[in-house]
C-alpha cells in the first residue's frame, strides 16, 4: 500500500499503517493522531501529508476487514488545570538552578547526561546576575574524576558546586570522595543509577549504587544520600542538597534513577524554596573571627561535629588543607588520639544530620502487622503492590526512606510492626543490608528483604508476590 | 633595617613551616624562590591560592606562603581542583607545585586539559626523573639511558612536557633548574604576570636516589649540561624601565600581562619565544645531545583563560549575595507554567 503513495518513501512509511490500524482499533480521534504526526515532522509538509494519508488508508482497511474486534479504547481527558508533566532529571536541574549552584561540572552519560544539558538550558534564563553576567560556570571536564575534582575546588572556595553521572561515574570518583570526606568540602553529586555492574545495562534501571555511595572512598567513610520519589522531591532535593553540603561540610549524593529521572511524571507544580540559603559555618570577617573561642578549622567549638571554616582570598586563618591525617588545627599529624578523635567527630557529624534531612513519607494502616520500607522510584508502583497485597488479604504500612543516614523515624518504624519488608530494585538488598548493619539487634529478626532487579521498573505482581513469599517463609 | 616589598610587607610573611625533605633536595631550592617571588612581586599573600598533588614536591606548599590558603589534594589531580576553585573565585592568583610522576604519569590527562583550558595559573613541575615519596622508582620524564642510584639504566623514551606544552599551544613554557636561583626567580616572576596557564618545568634533584654522576637530573650533571637560551632578567611594573641597567649585547623585552616586562638578552644565537617551532628545536636538540636547554621556551600571550568564555559575573561567582543566585518566584510560576500538561 505504502508503495501507492511513494515507492521510495514505502519503507520509511510502513509504520504509520501499524499506527493506522491501532488508531482503528482503539478509536483514536482522527485529529489527535493528526496533530500528533505534525508535532514529530514539524515544517516537513511533504512527510506530514504522507504519513497521513498512510495512516488513513490502514484505518480504512481494517474498517472494511476487521470489523469490531477491540475490547478496549482510548479516550481522551480533560485538561487538569494544574497538572504539570516533567521528567526527574529536569526537576533535579530546576533545584540546582534554585539551590545558587554556582558550578557545574559533568562528563556525558547516560542516563544523567539531561540533567547537565536542562541545566546549562536554564542558566541564560534564570541566572543572569545583576550586571548581566552569569551566575553559574559550566565545565564539561575530562572524565568524572575531574569532575569531581572540580566539586571540590569550588566547594574549597566557596562555590556551590555539583556534577552529575551515573554508576561508573561514581566508580571513578571514588577517590575524591574520601577527600571530600575528610578534609570536609562540601560538594553535590547527582547520581542517577542504571543497571550495573560495571557498564552493565546503560539504557535500563536499577537502585543498585546505594550501598555505594553511602560509603564510597576507602577506609571509614559515610555520606549523606539524599533519595527522591517524585519529581517534586527531585526539585525540593536539588535546592535542599546546597543546603545540606554547606551546613555539613561534605559531599552530599543525590540519589535519582533512569526511570524517574528519564520518563515525565506529573506534578501540581514546585514549590519556591521554603527555606533561605543555609551557608553553614563560614567565617567571613575578623570580628566573627574574634567571636569564636579558640578557633581551630577542625575543632568541634559547638559540639555538633561540625568545625567553623574560612575561604581561600578572605586572609582569615589561612590554612593548607589536606587529605593527610590532621590536628584540630589542620596540620598534618599521626598522633594514633588525634587520629582516634577526628575520625569519632566526622562520625558524630554525619550522624547528627539524620534528623534534619528529610523524614521518611509514612502511610500507616491502623492495625497493620506488616510495614513495608521501599525508597526512590518505588514510589511510583507502590500503590499498585499495596492494592494486589490487599487483594491477597494483607494490609500494610509503608515508610518511604528519604535519605540517608536513616531518620530515627524509621527505627520507630520497624519497631511498631511485626514484620517488616525492605523492598527495592536491586539484587543484594542494599538498604536492607544498611538496616541491618546500623539497627539494634533486636529489630534484626523482623527485617525481610525483598530485592527483585531485572533492568526494567519494578512490576507490581513481581513484588507483591515475593513479599508474600518471604511473609510467608 | 628589614627590606619592605612594594605592599611594604617584609619576606617573613611569604615564609611557611620548616621543610621536612631530605637536605639538600631540589625541592628546597624551589620552596625558597617561590617566596623570593612572591615577594619581590609584591603579591598579597591571602591572595594566593598554593595547589599541589602527592609526592615529595606537592609537601612543598606546606613550606612556603604560610599566610595563604592551599590545597595538597589527591595524586595527579591538582588541575581539577583548581579548576573549580578558578571557576568560582576567578581573582585567586593560583601557584600549584607538582612532580614528575604527579604531572606526567597519573596526572597526565588532568594537565593536559589544564593547559586546553589556558586555566589561569602557574604550575610548577618539580622535575627529579623519578617518583621520590615512594622511594626512587623511575618517572616517565626520565631520559633514556640516565640511571638513578640503583638498579638499571632507564631504556625507555622520556615524555617532554615542555614539548607537549608547546604543542597544546600553552601560553607560557619555561625550563628551569632548582639550582640556577637567578634564572628561576625572573622566570617565575615572570609566571607570576602572566594571564594564562604558566608551566616551568624545573630540574629538580633528588639527592636521595638520583644525584649519582650517571643520572641526568643529578647536580653535577645538570650544570655541565646546562643550555641557557638567554640570560632571563624580570623588570616589574612598578620599578621604571629607566632604572635598570641596559645590556651592553643584544636583547629582546617581553611585555607581561600586569604591565612588567621579560628582557631576554642574547646569548649564541637569538630564541624567539613566540616561534612554536623554534621552541620544539630547541628542545629537541637539547635532548640529542643529552643537554637540558633551559629559558623561556614559549610565548602565546592574550589567549582567553577558562573564564573568559563563560559569560559570567565581573564579582567572583562565590563573592555574590546569595540573592543573586536564587532566582525569584515569580520565575518559578513561568517555569512551572512552561510544563503543563498537554
Ligand atoms: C592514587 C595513588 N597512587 C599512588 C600513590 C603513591 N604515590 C605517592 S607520591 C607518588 C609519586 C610521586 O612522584 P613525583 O610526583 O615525581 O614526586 P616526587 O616525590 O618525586 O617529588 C606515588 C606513586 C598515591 N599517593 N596515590
Ligand atoms: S626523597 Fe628525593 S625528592 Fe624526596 S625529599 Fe628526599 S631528596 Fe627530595
Ligand atoms: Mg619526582
Amino acid at each position: 500500500m505504502a508503495r501507492g503513495i511513494s515507492p521510495k518513501m514505502a519503507r520509511l512509511m510502513a509504520n504509520m499503517y501499524y499506527v493506522g490500524g491501532i488508531a482503528y482499533l482503539l478509536g483514536i480521534d482522527e485529529e489527535a493522531i493528526a496533530s500528533a504526526v505534525e508535532q514529530q515532522f514539524r515544517g516537513k509538509e511533504k512527510a506530514i501529508s504522507m504519513n497521513i494519508q498512510a495512516i488513513s488508508e490502514a484505518r480504512a482497511y481494517a474498517a472494511d476487514n476487521w470489523g469490531d474486534v477491540c475490547k478496549f479504547a482510548a479516550v481522551g481527558r480533560e485538561k487538569p488545570e494544574d497538572t504539570y508533566l516533567i521528567e526527574g532529571n529536569e526537576a533535579v536541574a530546576l533545584g540546582c538552578i534554585y539551590g545558587g549552584i554556582t558550578m557545574l561540572s559533568w562528563y556525558p552519560i547516560t542516563p544523567s547526561s539531561s540533567v547537565a544539558e536542562s541545566i546549562i538550558s536554564w542558566i541564560p534564563k534564570l541566572r543572569e546576575g545583576e550586571d548581566g553576567g552569569l551566575t553559574c560556570a559550566v565545565v564539561q571536564a575530562e572524565d568524572e574524576l575531574a569532575a569531581a575534582g572540580m566539586v571540590l575546588g569550588a566547594g574549597w572556595a566557596g562555590g556551590r558546586g555539583m556534577t552529575c553521572t551515573s554508576g561508573p561515574g561514581i566508580s571513578l570518583m571514588s577517590e575524591f570522595i574520601g577527600l571530600f570526606y575528610f578534609a570536609e568540602v562540601p560538594g553535590v553529586i547527582w547520581d542517577i543509577n542504571r543497571t550495573g555492574p560495571s557498564t552493565g545495562l546503560p539504557t535500563r534501571t536499577q537502585q543498585g549504587d546505594l550501598s555505594m555511595c553511602y560509603e564510597a572512598s576507602h577506609g571509614d567513610t559515610q555520606h549523606i544520600v539524599l533519595i527522591p520519589g517524585t519529581v517534586d522531591e527531585c526539585f525540593e532535593f536539588g535546592w535542599r542538597a546546597f543546603d545540606y553540603a554547606e551546613r555539613f561540610q561534605t559531599l552530599i549524593f543525590g540519589f535519582g534513577d533512569l526511570d524517574l529521572g528519564m520518563n515525565r511524571w506529573s506534578t501540581s507544580g514546585f514549590e519556591y524554596p521554603s527555606e533561605v540559603m543555609d551557608r553553614g559555618k563560614v567565617i567571613r570577617t575578623q570580628e566573627e573571627m574574634d567571636a569564636i573561642p579558640n578557633f581551630g578549622r577542625y575543632r568541634d567549638v559547638d559540639g555538633d561535629g561540625i568545625a567553623y571554616r574560612t575561604l581561600p582570598g578572605s586572609g582569615l586563618a589561612p590554612m593548607l588543607y589536606r587529605g593527610t591525617g590532621h590536628d584540630e588545627d589542620g596540620v598534618y599529624s599521626e598522633d594514633p588520639q588525634v587520629y582516634y578523635e577526628a575520625m569519632q567527630r566526622l562520625r558524630k557529624k554525619i550522624d547528627g544530620s539524620r534528623d534534619i534531612l528529610p523524614a521518611p513519607i509514612i502511610r500507616e494502616e491502623e492495625d497493620g502487622e506488616i510495614g513495608i520500607i521501599f525508597y526512590g522510584s518505588m514510589e511510583n508502583s507502590i500503590v499498585e503492590i499495596d492494592d494486589l497485597l490487599e487483594d491477597r488479604g494483607l494490609s500494610v504500612s509503608t515508610c518511604r526512606v528519604r535519605a540517608l543516614p536513616y531518620h530515627s523515624d524509621v527505627e520507630k518504624f520497624i519497631e511498631r510492626h511485626e514484620k517488616v519488608v525492605v523492598m527495592e530494585i536491586n539484587r543484594d538488598g542494599q538498604l536492607y543490608g544498611i538496616l541491618r548493619k546500623e539497627l539494634p539487634t533486636d529489630l534484626l529478626p523482623k527485617l525481610f528483604s525483598v530485592a527483585y532487579s531485572d533492568g526494567l521498573p519494578p512490576k507490581a505482581r513481581e513484588y507483591a508476590n515475593r513479599v508474600i513469599e518471604v511473609l510467608e517463609g | 633595617m628589614v627590606k619592605l616589598n612594594v605592599i611594604e610587607l617584609e619576606k617573613s610573611e611569604y615564609k611557611g613551616g620548616k621543610s621536612t625533605l631530605c637536605p639538600g633536595c631540589g625541592h628546597d631550592q624551589i620552596s625558597n624562590v617561590i617566596i623570593q617571588a612572591a615577594w619581590e612581586n609584591g603579591i598579597r599573600p591571602e591572595g594566593i591560592a598554593k595547589m599541589s598533588g602527592i609526592g615529595c614536591s606537592s609537601k612543598t606548599p606546606a613550606y612556603f606562603l604560610g599566610k595563604s590558603h592551599g590545597f595538597n589534594t589527591v595524586h595527579g589531580r591538582m588541575p581539577s581542583v583548581t579548576t573549580g576553585a578558578n571557576m568560582v573565585n576567578k581573582d585567586l592568583s593560583f601557584i600549584a607545585v607538582s612532580g614528575d610522576g604527579d604531572t606526567a604519569s597519573i596526572g597526565i590527562g588532568q594537565f593536559i586539559h589544564a593547559i586546553r583550558r589556558n586555566l589561569d595559573m602557574v604550575y610548577i613541575i618539580e622535575n627529579n626523573g623519578v617518583y621520590g615519596l615512594t622511594k626512587g622508582q623511575y618517572s616517565a620524564t626520565v631520559e633514556k639511558g640516565s640511571k638513578k642510584k640503583k638498579g638499571t639504566p632507564n631504556e625507555q623514551a622520556p615524555i617532554d612536557l615542555c614539548a607537549m606544552a608547546v604543542n597544546l599551544g600553552c601560553t607560557f613554557v619555561a625550563r628551569s633548574f632548582s639550582g640556577s636561583k637567578k634564572q628561576l626567580t625572573a622566570l617565575l616572576r615572570a609566571a607570576m604576570s602572566h594571564r594564562g596557564m604558566a608551566i616551568i618545568d624545573v630540574i629538580s634533584p633528588c639527592v636521595t636516589f638520583a644525584n649519582n654522576d650517571e643520572s641526568y637530573r643529578s647536580y653535577n650533571y645538570v650544570k655541565s649540561n646546562d643550555e641557557v637560551l638567554h640570560i632571563v632578567d624580570y623588570i616589574s611594573h612598578f620599578s621604571p624601565l629607566s632604572e635598570v641597567e641596559v645590556p651592553e649585547g643584544e636583547y629582546s623585552d617581553i611585555p607581561l600581562f600586569d604591565g612588567s616586562t621579560l628582557r631576554l638578552e642574547t646569548l649564541a644565537s637569538d630564541h624567539d619565544p613566540e616561534d612554536a617551532v623554534a621552541a620544539l628545536k630547541a628542545i629537541h636538540d637539547g635532548t640529542q645531545q643529552g643537554r637540558h636547554v633551559t629559558g623561556l621556551l614559549y610565548y602565546n600571550p592574550n589567549q582567553p583563560t577558562a573564564t573568559d568564555n563563560l559569560g559570567l559575573t565581573e564579582t567572583p561567582l562565590m563573592d555574590l549575595a546569595d540573592s543573586e543566585l536564587r532566582p525569584s518566584p515569580e520565575s518559578l510560576a513561568e517555569v512551572n507554567a512552561g510544563f503543563r500538561a498537554r
